[in-house]
């Protein structure tokens, strides 16, 4: 069953169109990684998706419902969460009140503060420290349980492991394994392109606003998505060194 | 032995002006907004106990009863139709929207109740003249003790709200950063006019007994906005308990130059404020509520 499903998105900044007309689809248990050279609109995308960003047409459809006019908060009650590059966590409050105050107003599921610090341990001994002494790794998983506190049908999560050290990204992404093996629906964002095609079920390459590419990982090979982000299956293929000059 | 009367004397007065601040307080922190039309409000909240007083022949502490959850309404209407929109138009409109908003109100008022100076102050019997003494000198006004004990009570209920509530965690969420509350499923209009609502009504609560304490008119609005503000400043912002602190200081600073001379009084106060200003923190200040 489509968890979600966009159609024909545009997305502008002022006259820069950052998302055109894109279409894509993720089923329920799916994860989807989405990927793309820096400001080929992947963020701008799941803002639009999350409703932090207007979108200029399209429609986007939550387990059928098209939310496309409603406001962010609404579209979090719906079954949409994300988690926002950068992290962006209330780093006047500790890590319980930035977990709790998400899951004021959330949807019923099984998501709790007992069920998200037993997904997350790490985060158990730092309850109560302020958001904003965290490290890095620390920070994206308090994010990343943070949005699942809303119980979300779909999660979005925007640039999975920058600016994190790889030892923390290691940690972050065992948590999104055990998320994935519980069945959670994901459309990542991440730069490490091959994290990405060993997490996801499906790979969407954007470039300049367009989804070029769009293929099971398992029908794809690293090269191919390379191509793609760059832009070179457009180009010919035997000036492909021009090509990426 | 007067310098220490005015010095207690000075911590109550501070009371009521940290009354008076802590929704100024609140409706920047978590806004953003200065609400110019605070005293005015203030003001409308103590025609309102008048009002219900006079009518009912009731005293004004049990008149606040029935006229505080009508200023929560107004408050919470007042953002719905006029802060929230003008929020929309950037920084300054709000502050544009609440001194003309300040303005009609004064007119209004002057319209509906004329200009006379009222008090409630005789509507209370001894509770507004009487007082301990504790030594020749030191007296402590029962007033003063009560609207110092209201003060700590309405800062530290507040103070809980925003620690403890799901309300006062989304308010505090929002005061932070209201794109990513919404991505958490926190309606930023909804916090903002809870805001509001609370603002109001701590505002009518100080006035109604700015009008017990001493005297009342339409235009003591801005008056009490400035001493608000000076408190809010001393205090530093978005801090609750310094909010009761920086309206202590202005307090005492007032009664000291009153004692030197009673036409030092306002003046002493502001002086203060403008020490303050000038200070390290004023500087920090200044250039924080820019970045925000």
């Amino acid at each position: 069953m489509t968890a979600l499903s966009v159609e024909e998105l545009v997305a502008r900044h002022g006259l820069l169109v950052a998302v055109r007309e894109v279409s894509l689809s993720v089923s329920e248990g799916e994860v989807l990684a989405l990927v793309g050279a820096n400001g080929a609109g992947k963020t701008t995308l799941l803002r639009t998706i999350a409703g932090a960003h207007p979108a200029a047409s399209g429609r986007i459809r939550l387990a059928g419902r098209d939310i496309a006019g409603l406001p962010a908060h609404q579209r979090v009650a719906q079954g949409l969460a994300l988690v926002p590059e950068g992290r962006k966590l209330f780093g006047e409050m500790t890590v319980e009140e930035n977990l709790r105050v998400a899951g004021d107003r959330a949807r019923s599921g099984r998501w709790n503060l007992p069920a998200v610090l037993d997904a997350f341990p790490m985060l158990q001994p730092l309850r109560h420290k302020r958001a904003s002494t965290l490290s890095g790794g620390e920070q994206q998983a308090t994010a990343i349980a943070r949005a699942l506190m809303t119980n979300p049908r779909v999660l979005l999560i925007d640039e999975v492991s920058l600016g994190l050290a790889p030892v923390a990204v290691d940690l972050v992404y065992q948590s999104l394994a055990a998320l994935i093996a519980d069945g959670a629906t994901l459309i990542l964002v991440e730069q490490d392109l091959q994290r990405a095609l060993r997490v996801a079920g499906r790979v969407v390459c954007m470039l300049e606003g367009r989804v070029v590419l769009q293929a099971p990982t398992a029908e794809v090979s690293r090269e191919q998505v390379t191509a793609a982000y760059f832009g070179l299956a457009r180009a010919d293929r035997s000036s492909t060194v021009e090509g990426q000059s | 032995m007067s310098w220490v009367n005015a010095v207690v004397q000075g911590v109550f007065l501070g009371g009521l002006y940290a009354l008076f601040a802590c929704g100024l307080s609140l409706m920047f922190g978590v806004m953003r907004i200065i609400n110019l039309a605070h005293g005015d409000l203030a003001v409308l909240g103590a025609f309102a106990v008048w009002e219900v007083a006079t009518t009912t022949h009731l005293s004004p502490f049990l008149a606040l009863i029935p006229v505080l959850p009508v200023m929560l309404i107004l408050g919470y209407v007042l953002h719905r139709t006029l802060l929230a929109r003008s929020l929309r138009g950037g920084v300054l409109t709000p502050l544009l929207t609440t001194f003309g908003l300040a303005i009609a109100l004064q007119n209004a008022m002057l319209q509906v109740f004329s200009p006379d100076v009222r008090s409630l102050g005789a509507l209370t019997g001894t509770i507004s003249t009487g007082s301990w003494r504790l030594t020749r000198q030191v007296s402590v006004p029962y007033l003063g003790l009560l609207i110092l004990a209201v003060a700590v009570l309405v800062l530290g209920g507040l103070q809980l709200m925003l620690r403890r509530t799901a309300f006062g965690r989304a308010m505090r969420a929002t005061a932070q950063d209201a794109d990513t509350a919404a991505l958490v499923g926190v309606p930023a209009p909804s916090v903002y006019a809870g805001a509001t609502a609370i603002a109001v009504a701590t505002a009518s609560l100080a006035g109604a007994f700015l009008a017990i304490h001493s005297t009342f008119d339409p235009s003591s609005g801005p008056t009490q906005l400035i001493f608000a503000f000076e408190a809010v400043v001393i205090g530093g912002l978005g801090s609750l308990w310094g909010t009761l602190g920086g309206g202590i200081v202005l307090g005492i600073a007032q009664t000291l130059g009153a004692n030197i001379n009673p036409q030092y009084s306002v003046l002493a106060g502001h002086l203060v404020f403008l020490a303050v200003l000038a200070s390290r923190r004023g500087r920090f200040l200044a250039s924080g509520s820019v970045a925000a």
